[in-house]
């Protein structure tokens, strides 16, 4: 009202020009910048009321948030770094800002006439403070808003940027609420078409890392499931659950996997169909829909999975492979061992160095032909090999002889490395045990007709006697063992994870999951891993041995009891010399045996396990071995 | 900025009164917003302009509420007087204004909760329009001539209305008393809160007195109490129907989904997440249902009173209805699908009118109209329905508890039988000693057998073979004592909680080994059952050992019958039979025989009533009743009742008829053991008869022999007069009971004494020694 003499009295739509200015984040002529501290200042020497002074301040804080957020803008717009959903928000904040530049241009023209008209200051559309005030009430929030966006969406990017936004949203104020929602339904626009093409495609357009899906560009097709795809957790936005998170990663990866690895098309080529002609459905994905999208991507997970399961279970076979691994590997097809064993046997009980493979591969052929496998798939059968195992010293033809089963993509994704190690491991076990069941038998054989043979020669009677119970005991023992392995703990396994795949598989990760629980379950129930390997693999092993270094105690008998019979027919008596050291090795192997297996009992006994509980009460079904006391030396 | 005040030396006072009123209605209009003015400056009280200068970290709204009244304004002295007063009527709108403004610039923060963000929005718009208004002075000020400052007082009437009923709001608003925290209930789940997420810790916290429930509250309160004022009454229902929007939000989304989504803690049920339903299996106190979901007392809504527990019950069934991966409907799909039960809905809305009246009221107007209150019905009915369909067919409740009843009740128990036969061995040992899992593969043996009935039934792999640490009736005297069962009938909820405390305080005192040492296989031996999620809600840890309690009180029994009939198995020996020659023999064995006769009677009717007259008709009623329930809390309350009036009625309660009843137990299983020594003392006795017979003409017993006799025949009576006195004392006390706590007691007694004999007999239960 006043003007001072050193001070230039400043009229109210000076100010308004001015502050119209600011707006744009231009100097004005009395108001300006001061960056010192950081906001707006009235130059010096002029006068304004203190009111008005005020009342301009305030409004100029519209001008410090457009600068901030303007600011933003053009740091980002050309920044790369910032991904594409970072691109969409200052896309979104621009157009916001093009709305405000609209705004601020009808206030300038209502300004530039009130000062052209001077002489008519009584219009009805006249600008005051108070009046710009309320004009721009709303675009103050706005900004308000924008620049809170600005602020936290710093270095974010992505899901994380999406999810920041997204906390916001949580305010009561219909106004922000809408504002922020629509505003996060244009950025997160990318991001949802990233989605849509992941999950319909397979392909990830993700030039900067913004999508929940990473993926490794340097690993090779060969283990494009395991591991070319990865989550990454911090770009999942926090409005999608991680459950679908993680079935968006298996939608993408089944659909790489069907494309790459499995070289089918077709259903690709249906969604590209379908969206083609019916662009609804790529439109429920955006913010805001959640349940549209949970449902669609609920739907792309049953028809994937379904499709890659089909593709494995038809097109490659994998419940033949399965099956036969568990014959071929895990001994299901007795037959056909057993004729291997027959034909090898000679073969295996050599030095492993003078064993030839491509002889083995001979034998393997003719056992094939032999036997009823020869009626089994060729696909199969040409998987069929043998391997070699690295050759220690001393190792016999049995210690290094496996099979092997070849295994190619895209099966290998379930047949694992991993898992074809455990296969073999399983294969050498069983494979060991049958061996000591052959010995055995073949024994038993030799000695049953050993009595009546040596039937004369009276002084070793008991020996053979011995040698037969002794042999009987071992027999039990292994038939027990044998039974338990088989039919407890690989039938069963098998049966849990053939019903499983015929019935409850959902996506290829869960079969693998449950093959591989299938393996470890046989390989610890079998005391080939875990706890119980420890205690009681060891152990086994001894019993094998011992069962094996009791047969060659008893062929020393047998010779010793041929020469006593060829003796006795020309009337000479044996050096008792000679059997009692023979007696005596005898006994002390058998004792071995003896204290092995009651060892191994002890321990079994000790686990409070269930499938053990009736292999130890079998193995020791009448307390034969129970009324053994700790000192077993004397049987 | 570089103002110069100092030549400012003019007072308005100097002017004449029609500039000073010019002057001041100028400065009015910048007062009014919320500027200080040059002659009209704010003096804040020191509270508030703390309050103004510190800043967002500061929770409190203000330490003083009424500091907002306490504004005061300095008008230049020099002012004519009667625009100063003039002026100073108008002043109030400056506060109101500048105490709306700040509130709802304190309260759309995030903190604050979206309640506190909607009711913000709606002043705003109240504010938009004040600010207008000033606009709109102003231009009416500078355009006319005729400007006063009466005609300002006039044109500000309404506003200054509209502001003083937003003044008041906000002003009650921070009235709000905040009661003191009890430190260590929120302690208590603070700490818990805490270990799972750290970052709570940082965020401001409002207490929920300030926020969601509680500012309905208000807004209702005043909508009500204020109606008077039509205008009053009007911005009120505006406020209140924008501030229960996002309520009703989260409320439809509790409803309709069983979900929580209230980051801010505003809505009516508490979630505590630190309750896993995984716990229910370990837990004593099945705490899931109780806990998991409660009501936030002081965050109920009035208009929701009523039915705040309809609200949680529907929402809590459809949670666990969608933990159970059960798809829910949508809203509408809820609406089709219960449209057939309408009718049945009018009649079971809510008994009596009570809250159908008050949903017609202003606030229900207000809110939501009375769409809410059917929309309730419906989700709720949605829930129940859903949630039973899950229990009663997909889990097949009813097949469980039959399979229970199987294995606890013993109803078809012939599996129990060659169990019992086949551990025998193991049985007899000290508990300590037998090998659990021996007896486990015993238990699948047995129930595997396809000769037993066991074998037909579907969850026959649940169940599971355990030993109990201490005895039957420790136990339950543990559980009688603390708890005062028989302190009459309290609020059940009161009740069932003690009761399980007490369940669970017993297994505290498991810790104490009281006669752990002498504990028989026998007595040890309970059985487990598994029970999987959602029927674990009705079948939890609590209800199981309440099953296993009557279980372990009826295989006692059985097992006392065994012991019985074996000895008397054993006395229908030939040795027993031929009569002997002397008299006092005869006597003896006489004694015996009516002793064990009397013995045997007593277990088998107390096991026929217990099993017949106790369990199987209250299991009956039980299962009657789940046919025609609607409710999943009624299923629960059945449940809970059954097995309480079964505990009852099996007398498991009463620490006196336990105790009494305990005695004739021992003196029956003390007889049993003293059974086999008797054959083989009556074998001695007739040998040295047949000897006295040959030799010496002897009649009498030997002397050497007597004295055995004579002791025996002397416990003899001792354990006769005992169960005697036991037995007529457990009558007088079942008839006492009989009238104090259930009538099934009289069956039990007329199946003891159906001959009066005890009744002829012992007249009075004094001891005669």
């Amino acid at each position: 009202q006043r003007s001072d003499v050193s001070s230039v009295y400043v009229t109210e739509s000076d100010l308004l020009r001015d502050l119209i200015f600011i707006f744009q984040g231009i100097d004005g002529q009395y108001i300006k910048f001061n960056p010192e501290l950081n906001d707006y200042s009235l130059v010096s020497g002029i006068s304004v009321s203190k009111p008005m002074e005020e009342m301009v301040f305030k409004l100029a804080d519209i001008g410090w948030l457009y600068i901030k957020i303007r600011k933003f803008v053009q740091l980002n717009v050309d920044n790369s770094n910032i991904g594409l959903v970072g691109q969409s928000l200052c896309a979104a904040l621009q157009h916001e800002l093009t709305e405000y530049y609209k705004l601020i241009a009808i206030l300038e023209a209502q300004i530039e006439k009130q000062i052209a008209d001077k002489s008519l200051p009584n219009d009805q559309q006249s600008l005051t403070l108070k009046r710009l005030m309320v004009w721009t009430l709303d675009c103050t929030q706005k900004l308000r808003l924008m620049s809170i966006l600005v602020d936290v969406c710093q270095d974010k990017k992505g899901g994380a940027l999406m999810t920041t936004i997204h906390n916001y949203t949580k305010h009561g104020d219909p106004f922000f609420r809408k504002y922020l929602t629509e505003m996060l339904q244009v950025v997160s626009k990318p991001f949802y078409e990233m989605l849509a093409r992941w999950v319909y495609e397979g392909e990830l357009d993700d030039p900067y890392g913004e999508f929940l899906v990473a993926c490794d560009p340097t690993v090779s097709e060969e283990d494009l499931w395991q591991s070319k795809y990865s989550i990454r957790e911090n770009m999942l936005p926090s409005f999608l659950s991680k459950e679908l998170g993680q079935k968006i990663f298996a939608i993408g990866k089944s659909l790489n996997f069907i494309r790459y690895s499995c070289h089918d098309d077709t259903l690709v080529e249906q969604y590209y169909t379908t969206f083609n002609n019916n662009t609804a459905a790529r439109l429920t994905f955006k913010y805001g829909e959640t349940k549209a999208v949970e449902e669609a991507i609920d739907i792309a997970y049953m028809n994937t999975s379904k499709a890659l399961l089909d593709l494995l279970k038809t097109k490659y076979k994998l419940m033949d492979h399965l099956k036969a691994m568990k014959r071929y590997l895990l001994l299901g097809q007795g037959d056909f061992i057993q004729y291997l064993m027959d034909v090898l046997g000679e073969n295996l009980s050599k030095p492993a160095t003078t064993l030839l493979r491509h002889n083995l591969t001979g034998i393997l052929e003719t056992a094939v032909r032999s036997s009823n496998a020869q009626y089994d798939d060729p696909e199969i059968l040409n998987r069929l090999d043998v391997r070699l195992l690295e050759i220690q010293n001393n190792d016999l033809g049995w210690d290094v002889f496996t099979l092997d089963y070849h295994v190619d993509a895209p099966i290998n994704t379930v047949f694992s490395p991993v898992a074809m190690l455990q296969y073999l491991q399983i294969f050498n076990f069983l494979w060991r045990l049958k061996r000591v069941e052959y010995t055995l038998s073949a024994s038993w054989k030799k000695w049953g007709k050993a009595s009546r043979e040596f039937a004369n020669v009276t002084d070793i009677r008991q020996d053979l006697h011995f040698a037969q119970l002794t042999i009987q005991r071992m027999v039990h023992f292994i038939y027990q063992l044998q039974h338990y392995v088989l039919f407890e703990v690989l039938e069963c396994s098998w049966d849990k994870l053939e019903t499983f795949i015929e019935n409850k598989s959902i996506d290829l990760d869960s079969i693998i999951e449950t093959h591989l629980n299938y393996l470890s379950e046989i390989t610890e129930k079998g005391f080939l891993s875990g706890t119980k390997e420890i205690a009681l693999s060891g152990r086994l092993n001894n019993i094998f041995d011992s069962i094996l270094r009791y047969k060659v105690a008893l062929d020393h008998l047998h010779e010793y009891a041929t020469s006593e019979s060829a003796k006795m027919i020309f009337g000479k008596t044996g050096s008792s010399d000679k059997i009692s050291l023979i007696r005596h090795h005898q006994q002390e192997k058998e004792d071995d045996f003896t204290i092995q297996v009651l060892e191994f009992l002890n321990i079994l006994k000790s686990y409070h396990d269930e499938d053990l509980r009736s292999l130890s009460t079998r193995l020791d079904y009448n307390d034969y071995y129970s009324s053994f006391k700790i000192t077993p030396q004397t049987p | 900025p570089t103002f110069r005040r100092e030549s400012q030396t003019h007072t308005i006072g100097d002017f004449s009164p029609q500039i000073q009123e010019y002057a001041i209605i100028e400065e009015l209009l910048y007062v009014l917003t919320g500027i200080d003015g040059v002659y009209i400056k704010f003096i804040y009280p020191k509270s508030l302009s703390q309050d103004e200068s510190m800043d967002e970290h500061t929770s409190e709204i203000t330490p003083d509420a009424n500091a907002w009244n306490a504004i005061k304004y300095d008008i230049d002295p020099t002012l004519d007087p009667s625009l100063k007063h003039l002026v100073e009527k108008l002043l109030p709108l400056a506060t109101y204004y500048m105490s709306v403004e700040a509130f709802v610039n304190l309260c759309s923060r995030y903190e604050y909760g979206t309640i506190n963000h909607a009711l913000c929005s709606g002043i705003r718009v109240f504010i938009k329009e004040y600010l207008t208004f000033m606009a709109q002075l102003e231009h009416q000020f500078q355009t006319s001539t005729r400007f006063t400052l009466q005609r300002l007082w006039f044109y500000a009437q309404s506003t200054l209305q509209n502001m003083k009923v937003l003044h008041d709001l906000a002003m009650a608003i921070r009235a709000i008393q905040i009661p003191p925290k009890h430190d260590e209930e929120e302690d208590f789940d603070a700490v818990i809160e805490g270990l799972q997420k750290e970052e709570v810790s940082d965020e401001i916290h409002i207490p929920e007195e300030r926020k969601g429930g509680a500012i309905l509250n208000i807004l209702s309160e005043r909508l009500i109490g204020l109606s008077g004022d039509p205008n009053c009454k009007k911005m009120y229902t505006y406020l209140l129907s924008e501030a229960a929007v996002p309520y009703f939000e989260i409320l439809n989304a509790w409803i309709y989904h069983g979900e929580i989504k209230d980051p801010y803690n505003e809505f009516m049920v508490l979630e505590k997440r630190n309750v896993k339903k995984e716990n229910l299996k370990e837990d004593f106190n099945d705490t899931y249902w109780e806990m998991r979901y409660t009501i936030r007392e002081g965050g109920v809504p009035i208009f929701l009173e009523t039915m705040k527990n309809q609200i949680l019950l529907a929402g809590k069934y459809l949670n666990v209805v969608r933990e159970c991966g059960v798809n829910i409907a949508n809203p509408e799909e809820m609406q089709n699908e219960m449209s057939g039960l309408t009718q049945e809905l009018n009649i079971n809305s809510e008994r009596g009118n009570g809250p159908f009246m008050s949903t017609r009221s202003e606030v229900w107007a207000a809110v939501d109209g009375s769409r809410f209150v059917k929309n309730l019905q419906v989700a709720y009915k949605y829930a129940n329905q859903t949630l039973l369909n899950l229990l009663m067919e997909d889990q097949q409740l009813i097949g469980r508890l039959r399979s229970i009843k199987h294995y606890f009740f013993l109803d078809q128990s012939d599996f129990l039988t060659s169990f019992l036969d086949l551990a025998k061995d193991e049985l007899k040992q000290p508990a300590s000693k037998i090998p659990q899992n021996r007896l486990q593969s015993l238990m699948d043996l047995v129930l595997r057998n396809p000769s037993s009935v066991a074998a037909y039934d579907p969850f026959k792999e649940d169940v599971k073979v355990c030993m109990s640490h201490f005895r039957l009736i420790d136990q339950l005297l543990c559980i009688i004592n603390p708890s005062g069962i028989e302190g009459g009938v309290k609020d059940p909820r009161v009740d069932t909680f003690e009761r399980s405390q007490s369940l669970s305080s017993s297994t505290l005192t498991s810790a104490i080994p009281t006669s752990t040492a002498d504990l028989s296989g026998f007595e040890a031996l309970i059985l487990d059952y598994t029970v999987t999620f959602p029927l674990s809600l009705i079948i939890s840890r609590k209800a199981l050992t309440k099953y296993q309690l009557l279980f372990r009180h009826i295989l006692n029994m059985k097992h006392v019958e065994d012991l019985l009939c074996n000895a008397w198995m054993e006395q229908k020996n030939v040795i027993w039979k031929t009569r002997s020659r002397n008299p006092e023999i005869e006597q003896w064995k006489f004694k015996i025989f009516s002793l064990r006769n009397r013995m045997l009677t007593f277990v088998q009717q107390f096991a026929y009533y217990v099993t017949n007259e106790v369990l199987e008709p209250n299991y009956r009623r039980l299962e009657t009743n789940l046919t025609s329930i609607s409710t999943v809390d009624q299923v629960l309350q059945f449940h809970s009742d059954f097995l309480d009036t079964c505990l009852t009625e099996c007398m498991l309660t009463n620490s006196k008829l336990l105790r009494i009843f305990n005695k004739l137990i021992g003196s029956c299983l003390q007889f049993a053991a003293q059974a086999e020594n008797y054959t083989e003392l009556l074998t001695h006795l007739e040998q040295e008869q047949r000897i006295g017979r040959f030799g010496l003409p002897n009649a009498g017993i030997a002397d050497t022999s007597s004295s055995v006799f004579e002791s025996s025949m002397r416990m003899l009576l001792k354990m006769e007069e005992a169960f005697l006195y036991h037995m007529s004392l457990l009558i007088e006390a079942l008839n006492y009971y009989s009238a104090a706590e259930t009538v099934q007691f009289l069956c039990l007694v007329v199946r003891l004494d159906y001959n009066q004999f005890y009744n002829n007999n012992v007249t009075r239960p004094s001891r005669q020694r």
